[in-house]
């Protein structure tokens, strides 16, 4: 313990110099700016805003990178108040009392408690994440193939399985993701797939390009084609931006409560953030005194689910830090941006390179604390944003997500592809299938190939004989089973009961 | 009267044409609909027919064995249960009554298939006429696409956000832009 703090402590050295506070604030300030706008999200904010760092001193590179990916958080519960439009799915439930509040001119003091909730969110989930990412990371380094096989069968079982009504259209885009993977020379056999002879493709499909494609081009084709009506945006008094103490008095246990909650779900592989918002707005209303209150505009209501959302993205942390496995489109995107500034996360990196994952984590902190301190008084710039014709923004965005893909690789092909995947992506996105599962399967193929393959030529082609030389494995591997056979059951269940329904109610008519 | 019953008949005319448009105006609409309603069944369809291209090609590549996979081991296993899952997936859209996605009410089509078009070119176009041209051409007609009226403001954007960017890449960030050979 006190050996952790004293590495946390020579990060946070490392960290501070003022071209990385400049970054760290750089980041955070063009995240938040691209999370106001509406569609892009974080992933597709990452990906857009990765370029900026291609030149930088890794750690740098970092610690504006974590900037972004939490300024792009924060972008989304400003609209969500202001304007009632959640910038991310992560933001919905922010809507439910920010914007009612905003009506009642107290706009100011929901987007302070919601920086605020993010803020202690953000730092109870991080003090989670150092000692959970560090202990898991020490267990792992004795993991082999046959146990990060069956953590990946876990994560992408829970993933397609937890949350999300359409659990067959999730499947599909997930195997559609793992073949795309697949595309290119392939790393354990060293055989061309799926290229048709076309060079562009040895290199297999770039990950940060997908995801511009399939995140970027078609929330912006979206955006440009559907007209939305953007709503009034409410006007707000700075001095309100920063709670009272009988404000805070209000709030401070719910916040404790959105933290704990959040960071445990959000460990949940997938949709994990989505289901902390959700779940810690519910347990306030079961906890709360007036509950009839919530949802007419009151701070609680705010500050569980910015709570619970921040304390969760760093609980999804904890496989990138520890496993090297991403289990959501966003923090795959971050790790691609790792192993871009030549970074592998995994258990390694902790035991071989304690410095830069020390620095990792201090550089999180710094991006927590700037988002407080400099961003809250910044809220005027955010919300003149939305003011801005989106029909003059969406077409700049287009370019720089353009010029940034070509700055990947420098090859125009890949901006081709772009195209592509992003026109394919709007007929699957506007039909419900999930893009999400698609971008994890691209990342995730070559660990599945690689952990898969090894294990069965390890045990002879036997999953069983795997099973019983490898405990861990096995019980994550039959955990998985369970969640896949009691999510379908109780799916089964419950169409099987709204068919009696219905042949109920045609009988009786 | 023999005026006025000509100005009668082109009246009568004019009356049927009016309706006759508006019959081929409202089948149009009809047929929009029509299909709109079965983008769901046709998206499932074509993914459906994705799983089946990959699988063919995944049985090109060697499958080994259970015990000592080859190169299309994960690629047949994965293409194989995407068909599967397809064809339930299908089997439920047909099964279910046609409705057009929620979003598809508000789009505005030609606005879509404008503004895909014009990303593609400006994709083609990168190595042919250079970054700097290709960005101002494109981003003023994207940005007439989108809806700007008025041809000033367009012209300003343009012009001026393809400079920056160009510097910011170029200058700032050392990345060698597309530049056309004969400019």
């Amino acid at each position: 313990m006190i050996e952790s703090l004293g590495l946390l402590g020579s990060g946070f050295l490392l960290c501070l110099t003022p071209i990385n506070l400049l970054c760290a604030f750089l980041g955070v300030f063009l995240g938040t700016l691209a999370g106001v706008l509406p569609g892009l999200g974080i992933s597709g904010t990452v990906a857009i805003l990765l370029p900026i760092t291609y030149g930088m001193d890794p750690l740098t590179a970092l610690i504006m990178v974590s900037g972004i990916f939490f300024g792009a958080q924060y972008g989304g519960a400003i609209t969500s108040v202001l304007v009632n439009i959640p910038g991310e799915a992560t933001s919905i439930v922010t809507t439910f009392d920010g914007y009612p509040l905003a009506r009642k001119g107290m706009g100011g003091k929901a987007l302070g408690i919601a920086a605020i909730s993010s803020f202690i969110g953000g730092t109870v989930g991080l003090l989670f994440l150092t000692f959970c990412a560090s202990w898991l990371a020490r267990v792992a380094v004795s993991f082999g193939k046959p146990e990060f096989f069956a953590i990946v069968i876990f994560g992408l079982f829970v993933l397609t399985n937890v949350g999300g009504k359409k659990k067959v259209k999730s499947m599909i885009m997930l195997c559609f993701g793992l073949l795309l993977g697949c595309v290119g020379l392939d790393d354990v056999f060293g055989t061309l797939r799926f290229t048709f002879g076309n060079t562009n493709l040895y290199g297999g499909i770039n990950f940060v390009v997908f995801v511009m494609g399939v995140f970027g081009i078609t929330e912006l084709i979206k955006t440009v084609s559907i007209k939305e009506d953007k709503g009034d945006i409410l006007s707000f008094k700075f001095r309100d931006l920063y709670p009272t103490k009988e404000d805070f008095r209000k709030v401070w246990k719910t916040i404790a409560r959105g933290s704990i909650f959040g960071f445990l779900v959000g460990l949940v592989p997938g949709p994990g953030s989505i289901l902390a918002t959700f779940g810690s707005y519910g347990i306030e209303k079961k906890l709360s005194k007036h509950p009839e209150l919530l949802g007419t505009g009151v701070l609680e209501g705010v500050a569980a689910p910015e709570s619970a959302n921040n304390a969760s993205m760093y609980a999804q942390m904890v496989p990138l830090l520890s496993l090297g496995l991403p289990f959501s489109s966003s923090v795959a995107l971050l790790m691609s941006a790792f192993i871009l500034h030549g970074i592998t996360p995994g258990p390694m990196l902790i035991t071989a390179h304690p410095e830069i994952f020390w620095g990792l984590i201090a550089s999180m902190f710094i991006g927590n604390i700037m988002l407080l301190v400099i961003n809250l008084p910044l809220v005027g710039i955010w919300a003149s944003m939305l003011k801005i014709d989106f029909a003059i923004l969406m077409p700049i965005i287009t370019i720089i997500t353009f010029t940034g893909g070509y700055a990947i690789n420098n090859r125009v092909f890949e901006l081709g592809l772009m195209v592509v995947l992003g026109f394919i992506g709007f007929f699957l996105n506007v039909t419900g299938y999930d893009l999400a599962a698609a971008c994890l399967g691209v990342f995730l193929c070559g660990t599945l190939e690689d952990s898969l393959c090894g294990t069965m030529t390890l045990y002879h082609g036997s999953l069983i004989e795997m099973m019983a030389n490898r405990p861990v494995a096995a019980v994550i591997l039959l955990l998985a089973v369970f969640i896949v056979l009691f999510t379908s059951a109780s799916s089964l269940r419950a169409a099987v009961k709204k068919r009696l329904k219905k042949r109920m109610d045609s009988a009786q008519e | 009267m023999v005026r006025r019953m000509r100005a009668g008949g082109s009246e009568r005319r004019q009356d049927a044409g009016f309706h006759n448009r508006c019959d081929m105006e409202g089948m149009v609409i009809m047929k929009k609909e029509a299909l709109l309603k079965q983008t769901s069944r046709i998206v499932a369809v074509c993914v459906l027919l994705f799983a089946v291209v990959a699988a063919y090609y995944s049985s090109q590549l060697s499958f080994g064995k259970w015990s000592q996979p080859g190169p299309g081991f994960v690629p047949i296993l994965v293409s194989v249960l995407m068909g599967v899952l397809s064809i339930a997936d299908v089997v439920m859209e047909f099964r279910k009554d046609a409705v057009a996605p929620e979003e598809f009410a508000n789009i505005n089509w030609i606005r879509f298939f404008l503004f895909s078009a014009l990303c593609l070119i400006y994709v083609v176009l990168q190595k042919q006429i250079g970054f700097l041209l290709d960005t101002v051409i494109c981003l003023f007609l994207m940005i007439k696409v989108a809806g700007i009226k008025g041809w000033i403001k367009p012209v300003l954007v343009s012009v001026l956000f393809s400079a920056f960017v160009w510097y910011v890449f170029t200058q700032l960030l050392k990345v060698p832009l597309p530049s056309a050979a004969w400019l």
